[in-house]
């Protein structure tokens, strides 16, 4: 177990129960998770010190969640986008930081997500 | 050798008259004359005149002066030339032909064609004459005539000018001649080069000034061709030409040679030997214009020297001065002694002798000439200048000898060879006769004029006359001058047996013959006893008039002067004339043989002569009178008792009382007869000049008459044609047209009218009324009584069959030639199809008005902009919403260029146009957003297209939507679209979420399944209150009542609080919530078998941050629980977090034994 014991990954989702779910998956595999409700609570937790991966809702109370991406991807953190859009067939600006994953997503495709945007290059060599 | 082309000093024919063609036209001039029955010799003669000849032909025609003549047009058919009516002044050009006008004298001077007034009274006038003899001086060797067809002799003496000028002369057939009168007496003149059918004429007359205008034929050495020539005339016709003037000679036989067509000399001269029509032509040719005044001056002037004042001198008023000039032509000749003789009287002291100049021939034609006493200027050129002063009047084209002259000359007919010589005349003046007679006829002749003439008479002969052998007669005075007198007082018997026989022949065939001839020696001893023995006696019939006469009558019978007679009471002797007179009374009232006796004449030579005369009743009319010497016959009456009656039986006295006795009876009687005889001769020869002149009115007229009747033929025939042309036109027109006359009845009719009316050929002449017809015939009658009435055509429209078929009837007055209404003209015209179309014209006149007002209606109401542009891009149309959209008004922009109406608009707009002009294809949905007039901007959807016309785009169209608000719904229904999409995903994963999370609550497979059921339910039915508030807002307190109504025990809850809608989200967390906490309550708590109460109550406040939602659970009576063994599961979780979580809101969580008590609050 484990596969991402020692990692910090952000939750972006202004819905409790969906949260709920992903903090479950996540915490899980090992990771320590953070979750912001909104938009401002995402900001704050891109400061953090230790963050290795944002796991983001693209809609969030009727904003697009992609400024905040922006945020993290300055700070060269991998990003994955959860989304009820097919984000590639919509050219949204910034939607290109990411990973995308569809909602509603299984425990499976999520780790898959994950573990592909913290391991670019060996992902799934564990599994 | 010598060429013959005639010099320059030298041109004309005729050596006397240079003057003649002095001012030739450019091309020859053919001067065609005609009358009756010349209209066809016309045709004839220009249907065959080359067009290209060369010549210019001048037509004259007797007109009728009071009717335009058809002429130029009848002519105009038959040939490719122009045909001009002459006005006066025109100049000739080849290859015309031109036409005299009706009522005017034609002439022609230096080339120009003259038109004068006739001088002469109708009737007189002689204008082919006229214009010949201006045709000859004019032009001379370039002139032609021809005379054609006609009654009269117009045209022979204007033939005559021009052959004496040397022109040609043509004359038509008589055989071909509808009228021989002017042909023959053209022919007559015995000047007419050619006879022949006028279709001949024109290549004749081409050809002969083509062979003039070849040049000069050569001629060999002119002497020896002329001598040559001379000699075959001689040898043919006796006649001498050597005395002729050489030059002329030639030119005359050139110009024969021209006519006959013969190249060389030689040839011609051949021709002459051949030939005796040549050389008779060619005599006649020579001889043209011998005569003239004053013929060898030399001659005349010794006369006027020394003959003329001898023959008169010495004689007085009593005496007659009598002159003989046979074969005096016409008349020059004659005048010149008359002249002369004048000259000589005017010199004389009063008491003059009269004088009596007898001027014979035996052409009549000359003798009219000579008798007019009217000549030509160019003839009397020889007279001295004193002479014509004072003995010719001039008038306008000639010369006219005065009265006193005409008086001394009497021309009468007379042949010299055949009638008998007239008597004790002082002189004969012969001159240039002799020389056509052979010798013998000459050695006939010189006695007679011995006969002739009284003792010591003078004869005149011409320059090339002698006295033919007979000088024993005559002796010479002047033998240059060939005067003669005669010698001797013997007057020599002249045998003239010709002299009776003419004569005879007037009074038909001799009853006496045949008679039975006896013994032949018997018979001859018998006529010589006549002859030779037998006294002298002639049978006169019961007018007394020579039937018959024996040889030597000439002791006793004379001619008398005036008109020859063969009365032998006037022809005998005048002391003879009484008792011949007398015998034959006698002898004829008693049948039986009478005698006077011893009649004293004087015979010349012999004195006095006593005569018998006796008279012998041969038949009823005939009787035989018998002259009777009786000085060489002794009384031999004496024993002649048979005689019965002596006209002389009474002595002296008694004699000469009866004689007394006869005289004054006879002499009253005569005095009655001649006043009588006077009178009457007076009335007759007045009517005599009537008849003449109506005579020539008559001719004249019929002529015009004729040429009249030839136009009408023809104009008949073209009218023919044209009613022929007329007819086949009624018959075969499709229009349906009816003649009627003033009484509307029936002229004639199309076969067309059949449609409406049932005419039949006989219905011709009925009233219109009459006739069964499918048209109304009052509206037809009053109608073309109308324009009988108005004379204005007036037209009226009529259906029939009850509409089917329309006419229109067209009523035309019907004009007679001069102009007055006679009747009316009726067309129907079928417009059935005209009226169909009409109709049909005015249905889609208005379905294209309606369609246009529909797109004008369009164009104003539709909610685009439409505008149509042309080429240049300027505004050919345009609506209000485009005119909008520049800011300008509908009205001021068609005109403006798109680019001046509204730059923002063209500078999306002009390529597109521009390329729907080049491509001719429409641009359809181009996209364009415009900030147009100063507003924002806003999108267009413009569609471009071609506006064609005959495959040619005239002009552009232009739709424009304005799709802003469309753009925006779009933009909208998609953002509606991403959130429902996003909501749907979210709620399957809220799902998701409660399924995982209520699994791990690892409760029983059963209560899973109903938990989840419920858990989802409740979401569903929250779903469901959002639904029907669009997903905007929802009820709490629906949201509490549908939570709640599921369990039982409903009276245990108390629910309070204000109506509050709250949004989706919030709607979706509370529903969660509440949820949980009343399956709680139903299981653990208020809501449980084991009872207790729940109250539930909320409250809305309002501070700084907005709304704020308070809602407090509270349950109270229950039993039973503890709170410290309450599991943490699930549905507590979600009671405390999701609030917090998703609303940014609290939730107070208070389990007491007695219930839970539960506070919520959010902002929202």
């Amino acid at each position: 177990m484990g596969v991402l014991s020692g990692r910090t990954i952000v939750i972006l989702e202004d819905e409790y129960l969906i949260a709920l779910d992903a903090e479950g998956i996540l915490v899980d595999m090992g990771a320590e998770v953070h979750i912001a409700t909104n938009l401002p609570e995402a900001e704050k937790l891109a400061q953090m010190d230790k963050v290795d991966l944002a796991l983001l809702d693209v809609n969030i109370n009727g904003e697009f969640s992609f400024p905040v991406a922006q945020k993290f991807h300055e700070r060269k953190i991998p990003i994955v986008f959860a989304s009820g859009y097919e984000l590639k067939a919509r050219a949204f600006p910034g939607a290109d930081l990411g990973a995308c994953i569809a909602k509603p997503y299984t425990p499976e495709r999520l780790r898959k997500a994950v573990v592909g945007a913290l391991d670019p290059d060996g992902a799934g060599e564990q599994t | 050798m010598t060429d013959l082309v005639a010099t320059a000093e030298d041109e004309s024919l005729s050596p006397d008259r240079p003057g003649l063609g002095a001012h030739p036209a450019q091309c020859p001039v053919v001067g065609v004359g005609a009358s009756a029955g010349g209209l066809e010799a016309f045709q004839n003669f220009l249907a065959a005149a080359p067009v290209d000849a060369g010549l210019a032909y001048v037509l004259v025609q007797h007109l009728d002066p009071n009717h335009e003549s058809m002429l130029a047009e009848l002519l105009g058919r038959k040939t490719r030339m122009p045909v001009r009516q002459i006005t006066d002044g025109m100049f000739i050009k080849a290859n015309h032909v031109y036409l005299i006008p009706p009522n005017a004298s034609l002439a022609i001077e230096q080339a120009q064609l003259k038109l004068t007034r006739f001088s002469e009274p109708r009737g007189f006038r002689r204008p082919i004459d006229d214009f010949f003899r201006s045709l000859a001086v004019d032009q001379g060797l370039n002139a032609a005539c021809v005379v054609l067809s006609g009654t009269g002799g117009d045209g022979s003496e204007g033939l005559r000018a021009v052959k004496e000028a040397g022109g040609l002369t043509l004359a038509q057939d008589t055989e071909t001649a509808k009228y021989d009168g002017m042909p023959k007496a053209a022919i007559a003149t015995g000047l007419v080069d050619r006879v022949l059918p006028p279709a001949d004429m024109p290549v004749e007359i081409r050809n002969y000034f083509d062979r003039k205008e070849a040049g000069g034929i050569s001629l060999p050495d002119a002497a020896d061709f002329l001598i040559a020539a001379c000699q075959e005339l001689r040898r043919r016709l006796g006649h001498d030409f050597s005395q002729y003037k050489r030059g002329t000679m030639l030119r005359r036989i050139r110009r024969r040679m021209q006519v006959v067509g013969t190249a060389t000399p030689d040839e011609y001269l051949d021709l002459l030997r051949t030939s005796a029509t040549e050389s008779e032509l060619l005599f006649r040719d020579l001889l043209i214009n011998v005569t003239c005044f004053f013929r060898d001056p030399e001659a005349f002037d010794f006369l006027r020297r020394e003959t003329i004042p001898e023959l008169l001198r010495g004689k007085g008023a009593a005496d007659t001065v009598r002159i003989w000039t046979p074969g005096c032509s016409s008349g020059e000749e004659a005048f010149s002694l008359a002249i002369l003789i004048a000259e000589e009287l005017s010199r004389m002291p009063l008491g003059r002798p009269s004088v009596q100049i007898l001027a014979t021939d035996i052409d009549e034609q000359m003798l009219q000439r000579a008798r007019a006493g009217s000549y030509p200027h160019t003839a009397v050129k020889e007279v001295p200048p004193e002479l014509l002063d004072r003995y010719f009047h001039a008038q306008e084209d000639c010369y006219v000898l005065n009265q006193s002259v005409r008086d001394m000359v009497r021309f009468s007919n007379h042949n010299l060879i055949k009638d008998p010589p007239f008597s004790r005349v002082d002189m004969v003046a012969c001159r240039n006769l002799l020389i056509y007679f052979d010798a013998n006829l000459q050695q006939r002749v010189i006695p007679v004029f011995h006969y002739a003439l009284r003792p010591r008479g003078w004869l005149f002969l011409g320059s090339a006359e002698n006295l033919a052998g007979r000088a024993d007669l005559f002796d010479t005075t002047d033998n240059s001058n060939k005067i003669y007198r005669r010698s001797g007082t013997k007057r020599h018997s002249i045998s003239m047996p010709t002299l009776i026989d003419p004569l005879a022949m007037l009074q038909g065939p001799d009853p006496a013959q045949p008679r039975a001839q006896p013994n032949e020696l018997a018979d001859m001893a018998s006529r010589r006893v006549i002859e030779r023995y037998a006294p002298a006696h002639v049978i006169v019939n019961s007018n007394n008039h020579i039937v018959r006469s024996s040889t030597r009558t000439g002791r006793y019978l004379e001619l008398a002067p005036g008109a020859p007679t063969t009365n032998v009471a006037e022809l005998a002797k005048r002391e003879l004339r009484s008792a011949v007179r007398s015998v034959l009374e006698a002898a004829r009232k008693r049948g039986k043989r009478s005698i006077k006796r011893e009649t004293e004449i004087d015979i010349e030579g012999q004195g006095t002569v006593l005569v018998d005369v006796i008279a012998d009743p041969l038949s009823q009319d005939e009787a035989l009178l018998v002259f009777q010497d009786v000085t060489t016959i002794k009384r031999e009456t004496d024993i002649d008792d048979d005689a019965d009656v002596f006209v002389d039986p009474h002595s002296d006295e008694e004699r000469a009382r009866l004689l007394e006795e006869e005289l004054d009876e006879t002499r009253s009687r005569l005095r009655t007869t001649v006043e009588e005889l006077e009178t009457s001769n007076e009335e007759l020869k007045s009517s005599n000049e009537e008849m003449m002149s109506m005579n020539e009115e008559l001719q004249s007229t019929n002529e015009e008459l004729a040429t009249v009747n030839e136009e009408l033929k023809s104009k008949v025939d073209q009218l023919g044609r044209a009613n022929s042309d007329l007819q086949n036109f009624i018959e075969s027109t499709q229009i349906p047209t009816i003649f009627l006359d003033r009484d509307m009845r029936i002229r004639t009719f199309t076969p067309a009218t059949t449609l409406l009316f049932r005419f039949q050929t006989q219905d011709r002449g009925r009233l219109l009324a009459d006739v069964s017809s499918r048209v109304d015939h009052g509206d037809m009658e009053a109608l073309g009584r109308e324009v009988l009435r108005t004379g204005e055509a007036a037209e009226k429209e009529f259906a029939l069959d009850s509409g089917k078929e329309c006419y229109v009837l067209r009523v035309l007055p019907y004009r007679d030639l001069v102009g007055d209404i006679d009747g009316v003209v009726m067309v129907f015209s079928d417009v059935t199809k005209i009226r169909q179309t009409q109709a049909d014209l005015v249905r889609n006149e208005t379905l294209a008005r309606q369609r246009t007002s529909e797109i004008e209606t369009l164009y104003k109401t539709a909610p685009v902009g439409m505008a149509l542009f042309d080429r240049n891009q300027r505004f050919l149309k345009v609506n209000e919403q485009f005119a909008h959209l520049t800011g300008q008004t509908m009205e001021s922009l068609p005109g403006a260029a798109l680019a001046e109406g509204s730059p923002e608009l063209a500078e999306r707009m002009e390529r597109p146009i521009a390329e729907v002009f080049e491509k001719v294809r429409e641009v359809s949905n181009f996209e364009a957003s415009i900030r147009t007039n100063g507003s924002s901007k806003r999108d267009f959807l413009i569609d471009f297209y071609p506006y064609q016309e005959e495959d040619r785009v005239i002009a552009v169209g232009v739709v424009l939507k304005d799709v802003t608000e469309l753009r925006h719904l779009e933009r909208e229904l998609r953002r509606l679209m991403d959130e429902l999409q996003h909501r749907v995903k979210n709620t399957l994963a809220t799902v998701s979420s409660i399924v995982s999370q209520t699994m791990n609550d690892q409760i029983g497979r059963t209560d899973l399944v109903d938990k989840l059921k419920s858990r989802i339910g409740a979401l569903a039915s929250t779903h469901t209150l959002l639904t029907l508030q669009d997903w905007r807002a929802a009820s709490l307190r629906e949201i509490l009542d549908t939570e709640l109504a599921p369990f039982d025990h409903v009276e245990r809850i108390s629910v309070d609080g204000p109506a509050v809608l709250v949004p989706p989200k919030h709607a979706l967390c509370l529903t969660l919530t509440l949820h949980e906490l009343a399956t709680n309550a139903s299981k653990y708590g208020a809501l449980s078998p084991a009872g207790g109460k729940l109250k539930i109550s909320w409250n809305v406040s309002v501070d700084s941050g907005g709304q704020h939602l308070q809602l407090s659970w509270t349950e109270s009576g229950v039993s039973g629980i503890d709170p410290s063994s309450a599991k943490p599961s699930f549905g507590s979780r979600l009671i405390r977090n999701a609030i917090v979580h998703d609303l940014q809101g609290s939730c107070d969580y208070d389990l007491t034994p007695s219930g839970l008590h539960c506070t919520l609050s959010c902002p929202f």
